[in-house]
C-alpha cells in the first residue's frame, strides 16, 4: 500500500523514512516533492559516438548548474540528481516527475522508477527533454512515493548504495554474460 | 494494493471514485480505460523556461483525426472527470497505444489523492501518429493507502482541459 503524506511525515519522525534535508512544505498528498540538485552530467559529447553497455560514457561533462539555470536540448541524455538524500530501510520507493515538470516535456527518469528498500541515496535522475528548456537548480522536480513491503526485507547492497552525488551507469562492473 | 476492475465499479457507484461519464464496458481487470478529448495545447516558443510562464497555442482534433508529429510534445486531456478522495490514482497508456510508440505521460504517472478533474496527458509520439477524439488512450488505476489522508487542493484542481505547466508560480 502507498503511504499518504501524513504517514511519510510520521515515518520520517520515527526514523523509518530518511529525507535530508526535510521540509514539511514538500510533503504532498501521497509523496514527497524533491528538488533538482546542482550537479549535472552532460552525456552529449559521448552520445555522438554511441554508448557501450560495457564501458563508461566518455567524454562526460560534469557541471554545476549556474544561477541562471541551464538549457537542456532534445535527443540528449543528461544525468541529474535530487537535492535531497531519500530512502527507507523498511519501505520501497518510486521516483516520478510531477505534472508541472512533465507538462514542460521533461522526463526525470527513463523507465526506471524503483528505489530499493535500504537504498538511502541522492537519486540520480535520467533527464530527457521533448523540447529545449531552461531548468534551474532547486526547482521542484518530481516526487518520491513510498510503498509498504510484504515479506522479509533484504537490505540493498548494490553498486549505488550510499551514493551522494550523480553517478553514471556502473553496468560496466557486471560480469560479461 | 491495487483495486480490481470490479472494485473500481463498486467504488464509482458508491461515490468514492469519480469517473464521469462512466462506461461499464471500459472497466478492465485492474483499471479503467479513459478517452481522449479533442483539445490539445502546444508550446509556442522554441526554448521553454521552467521559471517563466511559457506561451501556448490551442489545437483541436478534427473528426477525421489529427496527425501528431514524431518527437513533439502535445498536452492533451481526458474527456472523463476522474479522481478520488479515498484512493491514489496512477495512469498509464493502454498497451495498444504504447505499441504505436506513443507516450501519454513523461515519467509522471502518479496523481494526488483528492485531485478531481480532467487529467492532463503528455502526448509524445516516437513516430508520426494519427489520434482521434474519444479513442480509449489510457487507463487509470487506483491504490489503497496507509495513513491519514489530506486532500489535494493545488493549482490544477478541477481542471477542465489540458493544462500547461504552472511551475513558474513557485518561482514568484
Amino acid at each position: 500500500m502507498l503511504l499518504t503524506g501524513a504517514e511519510i511525515a510520521d515515518e520520517y519522525r520515527r526514523g523509518v523514512v530518511s529525507i535530508e534535508p526535510f521540509d514539511p512544505a514538500q510533503i504532498e498528498q501521497n509523496s514527497y516533492g524533491f528538488r533538482l540538485g546542482h550537479r549535472l552530467l552532460d552525456c552529449a559529447a559521448g552520445a555522438d559516438a554511441g554508448f557501450d553497455a560495457r564501458q563508461p560514457i566518455t567524454p562526460i561533462a560534469s557541471r554545476r548548474i549556474p544561477a541562471d539555470g541551464v538549457v537542456l536540448r532534445p535527443n540528449r541524455l543528461y544525468l541529474g540528481e535530487t537535492m535531497e538524500v531519500i530512502g527507507s530501510n523498511r519501505h520501497a520507493c518510486e521516483l516520478y516527475g510531477n505534472l508541472s515538470v512533465a507538462a514542460l516535456g521533461v522526463w526525470v527518469q527513463v523507465s526506471a522508477p524503483l528505489g530499493h528498500t535500504g537504498a538511502v541515496v541522492r537519486w540520480t535522475l535520467e533527464i530527457r527533454v521533448a523540447q529545449a528548456i531552461r531548468l534551474h537548480a532547486g526547482m521542484r522536480m518530481g516526487k518520491v512515493a513510498f510503498w509498504s513491503v510484504d515479506g522479509a526485507v533484504l537490505p540493498y547492497t548494490g553498486r549505488y548504495a550510499n551514493s551522494r552525488t550523480v553517478l553514471q551507469s556502473r553496468l560496466v562492473r557486471e560480469p560479461a554474460g | 494494493m491495487i483495486l480490481s476492475g470490479n472494485q473500481i465499479t463498486l467504488e464509482q457507484r458508491a461515490g468514492r471514485i469519480v469517473i464521469d461519464p462512466f462506461d461499464e464496458t471500459a472497466v478492465n481487470p485492474n483499471s479503467y480505460n479513459f478517452t481522449l478529448s479533442d483539445r490539445l495545447v502546444i508550446y509556442a516558443d522554441d526554448v521553454l523556461d521552467a521559471s517563466r510562464e511559457n506561451r501556448t497555442e490551442e489545437l483541436r482534433i478534427p473528426a477525421d483525426g489529427l496527425r501528431l508529429q514524431a518527437n513533439r510534445l502535445y498536452l492533451a486531456a481526458t474527456r472523463e472527470v476522474m479522481g478520488s478522495e479515498h484512493f491514489v490514482p496512477t495512469f498509464a497508456a493502454r498497451s495498444s497505444v504504447a505499441r504505436l510508440g506513443l507516450f501519454i505521460n513523461l515519467s509522471a504517472p502518479l496523481g494526488d489523492i483528492g485531485f478531481i478533474g480532467r487529467w492532463t496527458l503528455q502526448l509524445y509520439p516516437t513516430h508520426d501518429v494519427i489520434v482521434y477524439e474519444g479513442m480509449q488512450i489510457g487507463q487509470m488505476m487506483w491504490w489503497r493507502t496507509i495513513g491519514d489522508i489530506s486532500l489535494y487542493d493545488g493549482k490544477y484542481q478541477h481542471a477542465t482541459g489540458p493544462r500547461s505547466s504552472m511551475l513558474y508560480r513557485s518561482f514568484q
